[in-house]
């Protein structure tokens, strides 16, 4: 195994007008769940598409532990996928729909029962997947990704329409497959979706990635070094510490946001000029403003109804 | 390859519909034989023609029977978007085509052997004596036509999942296949030069095949049977071509 | 506490008229904005076309020797033996008929004697040897007694029983300017008039005398020829007869519309004082499908028909299975809940522009198939512009009414597949059954009778004559089923199978 992960260089695709790849590039490492963000239409689905050697790119490459998909024997063995959870026959049970797959890979039934085991999904297992819930097809998805037991699993929107337990679930899940050792690379359009999962994050826009970074850099960047000071003796409080050198500036009615020094600084010359405050602390921006920032100018739809750029 | 086939054998056990259709086809085929072999005007000397290929009639149907199978097969995946599934799973697309093609031969193999042993024996049950003498499978030409029926339905099958794979859509593949089956001989009877006649039941895909039935009056027929299931062949092969390039070149 | 109180909200946009046609105007933007759909229609519509110009000019009987045409126009057989003398201005001619026996072949030039229904032994008057002239005539017949006929569509029954030595019919033509009468007696004694005819365009001086016609047997479902000799006695005539010459020929010995003599037959007569016996082929009447096997029909040209079939099945069953398969049928049926009027307002829609596709392309085809099949000396049965309009309108209809079928298929197996290959099969394989050699015609009949592929007798366009015997069945362009009658039967399955689909429609969730 040369590079373990996933790969992907500069990959390049046009769909007549729209380009909908413009030099894609990044690396999914071991260990680590890694969201892959990006507003709708940014160019996620493309991706992972042309990292399972579905559709085809007019350049670029991306590589699976250092071999294009195509190449590889038993695929599944060395990376799970769930791109649409809708993708079943409907007269076939789950059990069934396993089944071929695992034939497909050289695995024996055994390895079906255990990863139906595994999502939850005994009680359905022989049930035709026609009657299966938003939640229960997802899972199926999960179960089929498992079944190779591979290094890398890569999902595409796992989130959508789960209840609450099942995010729940899922995220627990993603982390225990990264503690095992594996790449997961989980796409999603909503921060709010893979804030507590994610180790690093990769944010997507215009077929390209804007950042690629841990999540907690990420936000320490976002942050600036910012300070939170909640007083009722605004103006004092702001001569005061402009003075030292900081940067001031009045947020709220009784909140002020300082920059440029370290919290228990501001903590010392306050009591030193014997301003009263109730709060110091340090401001720390959410995934949110991180990923607003970072995807303004590079969102593709801002109307009211998003769409996903149809092929 | 193995993995491949096993898996795709494992599909078309797992759902009802392939089961249902070749049922379907044994017993339309089998109907419309007996049908045909129960109206035909049968005296001492014969029913006014070849009686094997009387008792054959029924592929007539069952042939429309199995391209929905094979249509399905495909058109299928591309419908619930599995096809995305079965590709990363056997990413070899040639492959994965192959393991379709070779599962759906070994059901259509299989239905239409019954459906045709089926027919013949309906045969000679509703044709008294006349048949006696044409249907016996040990008669060399009865045994060829039977033979030949099954390969028959096996390509046309064949040509069937060809097509499906290019154009996708189930209703059109559909539309497709049985337009090429039936239109052939249709528009041949309203041409009236004999020569342009003659080319087209050369060329169709459903009369050439069908000359693999002629038990009798040989030398009448436009093509030999063997060179006229050629002719069939020839047409599933170009099918499978152009569906298995389309696959490979295409984004799936 | 008090609930605050909040307006409830008015739709901004005013919903117009809860009306069937705001229905049918929703299904036809749903029709025309999908690209597939209305390529299938203009398809369906250029195949009709295409075909007929395929057989157009795929025909060539360049220099084939004309067809002869009654005073009605109408292609007419005008073969017979004839011996005759001119007759100047009026008078009558009598003869007993005392033998009619007809010749069949068994094998190459192996006759046997066998029964020809419609040989005819008899008298005739008729405007010269020119083929197509007027005539009338009386005359034995095999099977169907005595007849008069004349310009060769008309016939008339007179005593019924055939002619022998023991009870020989005696037989008399009349001539009185254009009225002709026709006498018949089974003793010679006692005469009863069997009918007049109004002969418009007999010269003033007619060819009169005995003839002898013996069409083409049916056998099974095809016809073999036939050779007739005739025995003639007690010959007595009054007016202007020039003398006592007597001339014999076998008449339109060339004709496309004669089959010629079977190999070892041939024409003659021979006379001894006042007997005559005559032997002769073909016949005289109108012409029919077996009389003119390589000439054209509106059918024919319309062959394209089945390839639009298959087209507009395809457009009418995902007209519906489509709303199945994208889960667009929610959407559908929320905006509008009674179910059976969508579907009502789905088949007008589809209906309506299958119809409106089918009259382009067999209005176009119509005129440009006749035009390019006669260019190459292909003979087309003569249609009348009513006839024309029949075949154009129903054409189109037939392809409404199986775009309507495959919807309700569609909507009742919410499966395209399976839906196109029922409709298909449905009506093309009959017509496949009935064009095959072991067909029987009352198979062939009720097939055409009961399946949805009777609507083709909305283009037939041949007429059936009861004095001439021919293998009248679908596979020859004859219908068991009036044309309207025919395309009524398709019609029924369409409005049965989409009554089903509404039920099912209303029963089954969605």
């Amino acid at each position: 195994m040369s590079a373990p992960g996933i790969v992907v260089a500069g990959l390049r695709k046009r769909y007549g007008a729209t380009l909908a790849l413009d030099g894609m590039s990044f690396s999914v490492r071991p260990g680590l769940v890694t969201g892959f963000l990006g507003p709708n239409g940014a160019g996620k689905s493309t991706t992972m598409r042309v990292i399972l050697g579905l559709d085809a790119v007019d350049e670029g490459t991306a590589l699976i532990e250092g071999k294009p998909y195509h190449s590889l024997r038993h695929p599944l063995s060395h990376v799970g996928s769930l791109l649409d959870a809708a993708a079943l026959h409907p007269g076939r049970s789950a059990r069934n729909h396993l089944l071929w797959l695992a034939h497909s890979q050289g695995l024996a039934a055994r390895r079906v029962d255990q990863v139906i085991e595994q999502v939850g999904l005994t009680s359905a297992a022989r049930r035709k997947a026609g009657g299966y819930s938003l939640g229960m097809r997802q899972r199926l998805g999960i179960a089929a990704a498992l079944l190779g037991d591979p290094p890398i699993i890569m999902l595409d929107e796992p989130f959508n329409g789960m209840d609450p337990d099942g995010i729940i679930w899922m995220r627990g899940f993603l982390r225990s497959l990264a503690a095992e050792g594996r790449a997961v690379l989980v796409s999603s359009h909503l921060m709010s979706e893979v804030q507590d999962t994610a180790d690093h994050l990769i944010v997507v826009g215009r077929g390209k990635a804007i950042a690629d970074a841990g999540v907690a850099d990420l936000i320490a960047a976002a942050s600036g070094n910012r300070v939170a000071l909640r007083t009722t003796a605004g103006t004092h409080a702001m001569r005061v510490l402009a003075h030292a050198g900081a940067t001031v500036a009045a947020t709220g009615r009784d909140t002020i946001t300082v920059s440029g020094l370290p919290a228990d600084r501001i903590v010392a010359l306050l009591n030193q000029s014997a301003v009263p405050f109730s709060e110091v602390s340090a401001h720390r921006a959410t995934l949110e403003d991180v990923y607003l920032e970072l995807t303004r100018g590079a969102v593709e739809f801002r109307s009211a109804t998003p769409t996903e750029v149809s092929r | 390859m193995r993995p491949a086939l096993h898996a795709e054998w494992t599909k078309i056990r797992t759902v009802a519909g392939p089961l249902w259709l070749l049922l379907g086809m044994i017993a339309a085929t089998v109907a419309l034989s007996t049908g045909a072999t129960s109206v035909a005007h049968c005296t001492a000397s014969g029913c006014g023609g070849d009686t094997t290929r009387l008792s054959l009639m029924g592929v007539y149907i069952g042939q429309a029977l199995v391209a929905i199978l094979a249509v399905l097969i495909i058109s299928g995946e591309y419908g619930s978007g599995m096809i995305r599934t079965t590709l990363t799973a056997v990413p070899r697309r040639a492959t994965a085509f192959a393991a379709k093609a070779i599962t759906l031969t070994g059901a259509v193999a299989v239905g239409g052997t019954v459906a045709v042993l089926g027919s013949v024996l309906a045969g000679r049950l509703v044709l008294p004596d006349v048949g006696d003498q044409a249907l016996s499978l040990t008669d060399g030409p009865t045994l060829r036509a039977v033979f030949g029926t099954v390969l028959y339905l096996i390509l046309i099958g064949l040509l069937s999942l060809g097509v499906a794979t290019a154009v996708r859509d189930s209703a059109t593949s559909i539309g497709i296949v049985l337009g090429l089956l039936y239109l052939f001989p249709i528009l041949s009877q309203t041409i009236s030069d004999p020569d342009l006649q003659r080319l087209l039941e050369k060329i169709a895909p459903m009369s050439a095949g069908l000359t693999i039935q002629a038990t009798t009056d040989l030398h009448s027929l436009p093509l030999s049977p063997w060179a006229g299931l050629g002719v069939t062949a020839g047409w599933a092969a170009a099918a499978l071509v152009a569906g298995g390039l389309l696959l490979r070149i295409r984004d799936a | 506490m008090t609930a605050p109180t909040v307006a409830p909200h008015r739709p901004g946009q005013r919903a117009g008229r809860d009306g069937f046609l705001q229905l049918l105007h929703a299904e036809w933007t749903k029709f025309r904005t999908v690209l597939g759909w209305v390529t299938g229609m203009v398809v369906a519509a250029l195949l009709v076309v295409l075909v007929a110009l395929l057989t157009g000019v795929s025909s060539d009987q360049k220099g084939s020797p004309a067809v002869p045409t009654g005073p009605g126009g109408e292609p007419v057989t005008d073969s017979f033996y004839f011996v005759h003398q001119p007759l100047a201005g009026n008078g009558s001619i009598t003869v007993s008929v005392s033998a009619l026996k007809s010749s069949i072949p068994k094998g190459p030039g192996d006759l046997r004697p066998g029964t020809v229904p419609w040989a005819k032994a008899g008298l005739i008057i008729k405007d010269g040897t020119r083929q197509g002239s007027p005539y009338a005539a009386i005359m034995a017949t095999g099977s169907h007694g005595v007849r008069m006929q004349d310009d060769y569509v008309n016939d008339t029954a007179g005593p019924p029983g055939p002619a022998s030595a023991e009870s020989p019919r005696w037989l008399r033509l009349d001539r009185s300017g254009d009225t002709i009468t026709g006498y018949a007696s089974t003793d010679g004694t006692n005469w009863a008039k069997v009918g007049t005819a109004q002969v418009s365009g007999l010269g003033s001086t007619a060819q009169v005398g005995l003839f002898v016609a013996s069409p083409q047997a049916v056998v099974g479902l095809g016809t073999t020829g036939s050779v007739s000799t005739a025995a003639f006695g007690d010959l007595r005539f009054q007016g202007g007869w020039t003398g006592d010459e007597w001339t014999g020929a076998q008449l339109g010995a060339h004709s496309p519309t004669f089959a010629g003599f079977p190999e070892n037959g041939s024409g003659s007569f021979t006379r001894s004082g006042g007997r005559f016996t005559v032997t002769g082929a073909g016949d005289i009447a109108p012409a029919v499908r077996y009389s003119l096997p390589a000439a054209g029909t509106l059918s024919g040209v319309l062959t394209g028909t089945f390839a639009a079939l298959i087209a507009v099945i395809v457009v009418g069953a995902l007209f519906i299975t489509t709303e199945y398969r994208k889960n667009l049928i929610y959407v559908t049926l929320a905006a509008s809940p009674r179910r059976g009027r969508v579907l009502l307002a789905k088949a007008i829609v589809l209906g309506a522009v299958t119809f409106v596709a089918g009259l382009a392309g067999a209005v176009l085809a119509v005129p440009l198939g006749e035009r390019l099949s006669r260019a190459h000396g292909v003979y087309m049965f003569p249609v009348t512009p009513s006839t024309e309009l029949r075949v154009a309108l129903g054409t189109a209809a037939l392809l409404a009414a199986a775009s309507i079928l495959a919807l309700s298929v569609g909507a009742i197996f919410r499966n395209s597949a399976g839906a196109v290959t029922t409709v298909i099969v449905a009506i093309v394989l009959p017509y496949l059954l009935i064009a095959n050699p072991f067909m029987p015609a009352s198979v062939a009949n009720w097939l055409t009778r009961v399946t949805p592929a009777a609507a083709f007798a909305v283009q037939q366009t041949l007429v059936r004559y009861p004095q001439v015997a021919n293998p009248y069945t679908p596979y020859n362009d004859y219908y068991p089923l009036a044309p309207w009658a025919g395309l009524a039967v398709l019609a029924g399955y369409a409005v049965a199978s989409l009554a089903v689909a509404a039920v099912l429609l209303n029963r089954r969730d969605a």
